[in-house]
């Protein structure tokens, strides 16, 4: 598992560099939507320690995985879509008032109005 | 009244109103009466209910349920009592004046009802549950319904404010969750009780898991709050935020994650350290929130760096109490001081968002250096009676200290409470700060010499209905209060002192403190007119809301509450 573990922290590094780091705002949501993924790979991951079957309780099934991961990610994956929407049609109102999706222009064309 | 039956309806009822409010959009009939039936089945019928409810309280009955009737290892907890019945309390308290305000302002009318009675619910729900999951998905929903709200707006500054915000508090949820996943891995559980279980039997490895989880949980959730090092975001976002959303979320929804959050901080082992962390970043957060009050020439802007220092107070209180524990007499008092500040400083906030910024919109301007004689502008703008400048002079009394107001007890029982504690002094020093910026604030109602442009005219019913509610709590809480603090801590009793303590404190008894306090402050004024105190004052850093700050602010109290907790 150890190599999961690696390749999940990359992700999430990855997306937490897009957000800190690049200026670019449609990068920043995308960083957003990599750190969410990242957390929902973590915790499906810990889920599957003890099985690897679906768990619907059926013949033959006797190593399920742990189903509370699974049904919690259903919940943050829905809250993430919806975070997602909301960042977007932020960013596009943005580009509509300055004409940049540069957080520091953006940043400062608004000051300059004020 | 059967109390199982009715503690879910503040949660029900506001979804119920909003989903009314949809349909008759879906079906174009978004009238008024689609309109008023919401607000009566939406913040009407709660506060009936949790009237209903009050006897229930008071005989500290509670009720502790797993919604959907599933196993209590698989269902979600919600827990009612006196702290659930405040919170929520104190959200009607401010939201339905703010709902009647918000009349007045016609555009975006329908999607602003919409989501504002989706926040009514999420804030009842955060005050209710006691599961790390449904804390996440509560807060997740405030936030949006907050983040909304704040873009809103029809100026851009606030769009850009909203995404700053919504950014810079969803990264801070996923930490959240991976705190969620730490705890959920070494305990088996995701609900208070069951955690706190597990926990304390923890040793090792497994505890040192937990506690960081621990630290990634309460970090994430302060950062709602607005404590010092993690406020960066709101002053953006409560001073581009439409009127009646700014005094919403600086009233109340910065107090709500933070009360909501002692439930689970109760349960767990050394809480205590977790305690006297809070207690400093509180008096942290009272000065720098009002030292950059000091240098803000904007008046909204003012508003919302005074937010910060004055949540500094909440959390100052609140620290001390979970320090000293709950069972003890002071933190019990602590606790009850802590929670009566927040509505002390919610309805005053409330109030003087509401009526400074009907002001600088008559005026046409925020800028401190430009705004004069804002009751003229008023009068000519339609205001027969001068009510806006009157309840500002009543917010001000307020959250200034002096009598015979709400926060005039408030703050000075609270100060009294915190004696002892390195804080207090911060918190002393505060509020003397507190009156000089708001007397800065005040120029904008002195009376000038330049005449009175023709102004547009408006309609001031709803405006001052809304206006004079808020005032009149100021003022009856000022006579009351005494009773209402006894109320308080019985209805805190559950959260573990034994007895009903009574601090026994008189304020008017420290009237000879206020008049010192109100001389340094008049003095400090004065002082701070001279060029000299201005270029001091134009040396404090403004505090800048860029990503690489904000996650600064945030790496920092991990690191303090993180070393203080695994040590």
């Amino acid at each position: 598992m150890i190599i999961e573990r690696i390749l999940i922290a990359l992700l999430f590094l990855s997306g937490f560099t897009a957000i800190v780091g690049m200026r670019n705002i449609i990068r920043k949501v995308f960083g957003l939507n990599l750190l969410n993924a990242a957390v929902v790979l973590l915790f499906i991951l810990e889920g599957s320690r003890i099985g690897n079957q679906a768990p619907i309780l059926d013949e033959g099934i006797t190593t399920m995985v742990d189903p509370i991961p699974q049904a919690l990610m259903l919940t943050a994956i829905v809250i993430g879509v919806c975070v997602t929407a909301l960042s977007l049609a932020l960013a596009v109102r943005l580009y509509r008032a300055t004409g940049s999706l540069d957080i520091q222009v953006i940043t400062e064309r608004l000051q300059r109005e004020h | 009244m059967n109390i199982e039956s009715l503690f879910l309806a503040p949660i029900y009822l506001p979804l119920l109103a909003s989903a009314l409010l949809v349909t008759a959009k879906a079906f174009g009939q978004a009238s008024k009466v689609a309109e008023s039936l919401a607000f009566l089945i939406g913040l009407m019928l709660p506060a009936v209910c949790l009237a209903l409810l009050t006897p229930a309280v008071i005989a500290h009955q509670s009720v502790e349920t797993v919604i959907g009737a599933w196993e209590t290892n698989l269902g979600i907890h919600y827990h009612f009592d006196g702290l659930s019945w405040l919170l929520i309390a104190l959200h009607l308290a401010v939201s339905i004046p703010v709902f009647l305000y918000s009349k007045s302002n016609p555009s975006n009318r329908e999607t602003f009802s919409i989501i504002f009675f989706i926040q009514c619910a999420s804030v009842a729900a955060t005050s209710l549950t006691a599961d790390l999951f449904n804390l996440f998905v509560c807060l997740e929903v405030m936030g949006v319904t907050s983040y909304v709200l704040i873009a809103s707006n029809d100026e851009d500054g606030s769009v850009l404010a909203s995404f700053t915000y919504l950014l810079f508090s969803a990264t801070a949820m996923v930490f959240f969750l991976i705190g969620a996943f730490g705890l959920y891995r070494v305990t088996g559980s995701l609900s208070y009780a069951l955690i706190a279980e597990v926990k304390n039997s923890l040793s090792g490895n497994d505890l040192i898991v937990a506690q960081l989880s621990l630290v990634l949980i309460v970090v994430s959730t302060l950062l709602r709050c607005a404590v010092v090092p993690l406020s960066g975001w709101l002053v953006g976002a409560h001073s581009k935020a439409p009127h009646a959303v700014s005094a919403l979320l600086s009233g109340v929804l910065i107090k709500i994650p933070l009360f909501a959050l002692i439930r689970l901080l109760l349960l767990v082992t050394s809480s205590e350290r977790i305690g006297s962390i809070l207690a400093w970043a509180g008096g942290i957060s009272a000065v720098a929130g009002i030292l950059l009050a000091l240098r803000e020439v904007q008046a909204k802007r003012l508003l919302a760096y005074s937010s910060v220092s004055q949540i500094g107070y909440v959390v100052a209180a609140y620290g001390l109490a979970i320090e000293a524990g709950l069972e003890s007499e002071r933190g019990a008092l602590l606790i009850a001081s802590s929670l009566f500040y927040a509505f002390c400083h919610a309805i005053a906030k409330a109030l003087l968002f509401l009526s400074v910024g009907t002001a600088t919109d008559a005026l046409g301007t925020k800028d401190l250096r430009k705004g004069r004689s804002a009751a003229a502008y008023l009068k000519a703008s339609g205001e027969r009676v001068p009510i806006i400048t009157i309840s500002y002079g009543i917010a001000l009394f307020s959250i200034s200290a002096l009598p015979p107001t709400l926060g005039f007890w408030g703050k000075n029982m609270l100060t009294y409470l915190a004696k002892g504690h390195g804080s207090a002094y911060l918190l002393t020093i505060t509020a003397i700060l507190t009156i000089t910026a708001y007397l800065k604030l005040s120029v904008l109602f002195l009376p000038s010499k330049r005449p009175v442009p023709a102004v547009k005219t408006q309609s001031f019913g709803a405006i001052h209905v809304s206006l004079l509610l808020l005032s009149l709590m100021i003022l009856l809480g000022g006579v009351f209060a005494l009773p209402i603090q006894h109320f308080i801590t019985t209805l805190l009793l559950p959260l573990g002192s034994n007895e009903v303590y009574s601090s026994g404190y008189n304020a008017y008894h420290e009237l000879a403190k206020t008049f010192v306090t109100l001389t340094f402050a008049l003095f400090l004024t004065v002082l701070g007119c001279s060029t000299y105190a201005r270029n001091l004052l134009a040396k404090i850093p403004a505090s800048s809301a860029g990503f690489s700050n904000l996650f600064f602010g945030y790496a920092l109290a991990l690191t303090v509450l993180a070393f203080q907790l695994v040590r």
